[in-house]
């Protein structure tokens, strides 16, 4: 007789003899799965990541690179699909310095490797960064306060590593939609400013995207645009792109590594997803703002622009600037992202939506309970980097069922 | 021994050692599965309607049966990497309120082109993506994983296009 391992089954062999037992579950893999891998070279290696094709509407993002990048990265520029190379035919007849420059958009469905730039977090990173509980919990250090005060007075040394630290590093993935982007052009008349009867001439635009721009997937630090924007700038332009994070790879470093390393095949990855379903998107359709100001001239759109003439403002400039402020919210290109999910967006618990403010007398037991489950919640939460199945997904954002 | 989760089976060849399969794929509404020239799919409803492929419900609901999509590469179009493409689009036609209703047309369609419908009477939703070597279908990637929900909106009474949201 003899014993066999079946299906679903490994083998674990140790000094007291060999033991069955279940296989580790495989992780589900949705759309945006980010898997990190340490791709070992001859000179180093480099951290690089794949990414599950996800859709935004019918398509798939590709991802951008020169063609020496890609084949550096053991990326093929060639689609499998049809044997076709991915670069333009018109490189085809050019020289392999010209050829290695060109950019090469390769789709998620072909699997190319994205080659990650990770930024320092934690002990040795920028303190802006936050780090994670999860982090925190394994090791972690926190980055030291900056100092303050007279910097031309002396400095306090910089603190001593404490002894066994890990090191954190991030880098985001993320994608890349364009589109259209509102531009807006304010002229003063400064004799109306004057004499107390100012005149607004405020223009509206459209930019179109750069015609190479396309949907892609990008990766290293994603800057949210949080330009502060001045309303009353003459040459205000929106971003001609929507952006939103699919993943953040972390990179955590073996005990006692010195600070300042950069992170190799020793390091351990996590990730954690932002992402997990496909996307529907929907442009915004540019039309003249419905805004209540008086004394509004709104000439018929010519060209796709918009030149909202707005006379005779009652009081002075702080009122045109929020007057303009409000048209450039209005008339925002912004497009909107969801995931068609039949209605419902989230299997998490509700609860932290509801204010859960503990009473301080202690009178109050439901508020008092409503915020222990609350602490209960985030604490649960921060033990883990990723949420488990079902995943959150973004709801769909009613705003588009009135019509605009 | 056997360990938690692992079944023991004795026979004349010995001991085998088995676990229940560990499933990596979520079974999930509209789930395309490649047959031979066909695309066939788990159930998946809309509003409350189970669509149509030709003229047969996409999964008989007493029988199970899953209705097959013939799907053809003369329809596959070159996407912008080269490489052939189509979709599988669920076409609706809804009533005069912009709702969906038993006279409605649900269907599952093989299409090469899934961009959105304007078309009063006719909303689009790419369900699946197919991709194509030659003549042959070598992978159906799905865009759609829930069941989904219909609403049309009009334009404004000062212009634009009617829009068609699955959400």
């Amino acid at each position: 007789m003899s014993a066999f391992p079946g299906a679903g089954t490994t083998i674990v062999s140790g000094v007291d003899g060999h033991a069955i037992s279940e296989k580790q579950r495989t992780p589900l893999r949705h759309p945006w799965f980010t898997l990190p891998r340490w791709h070992a070279t001859r000179d180093g290696g480099q951290w690089t990541a794949t990414v599950q094709p996800g859709f935004v509407n019918a398509y798939t993002p590709a991802f951008r690179a020169t063609m020496a990048q890609h084949e550096a990265l053991g990326n093929s520029v060639y689609n499998y699909l049809t044997g076709n190379p991915l670069f333009p035919a018109a490189l085809l007849g050019q020289s392999a310095a010209v050829q290695a420059i060109a950019p090469v958009d390769i789709p998620l469905y072909l699997a190319p490797v994205i080659p990650l730039t990770f930024r320092a977090v934690g002990f040795d990173g920028d303190s802006r960064f936050p780090v994670p509980q999860f982090f925190q919990n394994l090791g972690v250090g926190l980055a030291p306060a900056l100092p303050t005060g007279d910097p031309s007075e002396p400095q306090p040394p910089a603190a001593a590593p404490p002894q066994h630290l890990r090191l954190l590093r991030a880098c985001d993935v993320w994608l890349h939609q364009p589109r259209l982007g509102l531009t807006s052009d304010v002229q003063l008349n400064p004799a109306g400013l004057i004499t107390g009867d100012p005149t607004v001439i405020q223009t509206l635009g459209v930019k179109s995207p750069a015609p190479e721009d396309a949907l892609r997937v990008l990766a290293g630090d994603m800057i949210p645009d949080t330009q502060s924007i001045d309303p009353l700038s003459a040459d205000y332009v929106e971003p001609t792109f929507d952006e939103l994070l699919i993943s953040t790879v972390f990179l955590l470093s073996p005990p006692g590594t010195a600070t300042g390393s950069d992170p190799d095949g020793t390091w351990q990855p996590f990730v954690r997803h932002n992402l997990f379903e496909n996307l529907s998107w929907q442009h915004a359709e540019f039309h003249a703002p419905d805004v209540q100001i008086t004394n509004v001239v709104i000439p018929p759109l010519a060209f796709g622009v918009a030149s909202l003439v707005i006379n005779s403002f009652g009081s002075a400039i702080n009122q045109a600037a929020q007057n303009a402020a409000n048209i450039l919210k209005a008339a925002s290109l912004a497009g909107s992202f969801w995931t068609p999910t039949g209605g419902g967006h989230t299997a998490l618990d509700p609860r932290p939506a509801v204010p859960a403010q503990s009473d301080a007398a202690g009178l109050n037991k439901a508020a008092n309970l409503n915020a222990i489950g609350a602490a209960e919640y985030k604490a649960k939460r921060e033990e883990v980097i990723e949420p488990a199945f079902p995943w959150q997904a973004i709801p769909f954002p009613i705003a588009l069922l009135t019509a605009a | 021994m056997p360990g938690a989760g692992v079944r023991l089976t004795v026979n004349a060849m010995g001991h085998t050692y088995s676990a229940a399969p560990q499933g990596r794929s979520l079974n999930h509404p509209f789930r395309p599965a490649l047959s031979g020239g066909t695309v066939r799919f788990v159930l998946g409803i809309v509003d409350v309607f189970v669509p149509l492929i030709g003229d047969a419900p996409m999964v008989d609901q007493v029988t199970l049966v899953q209705a097959p999509l013939t799907i053809d590469s003369g329809v596959a179009v070159k996407d912008e990497h080269g490489g052939l493409v189509s979709w599988v689009m669920l076409e609706v036609s809804p009533n005069a309120d912009g709702v969906l209703d038993v006279k409605s047309k649900i269907e599952l369609k093989h299409s090469g082109d899934p961009s959105p419908s304007h078309d009063i009477a006719l909303g689009r939703q790419a369900i699946t993506q197919l991709l194509w070597r030659g003549t042959q279908c070598i992978q159906a990637i799905p865009i759609v994983r829930f069941h989904l929900r219909y609403q049309r909106v009009l334009p404004p009474p000062a212009g634009g296009v009617v829009k068609h949201f699955f959400l």
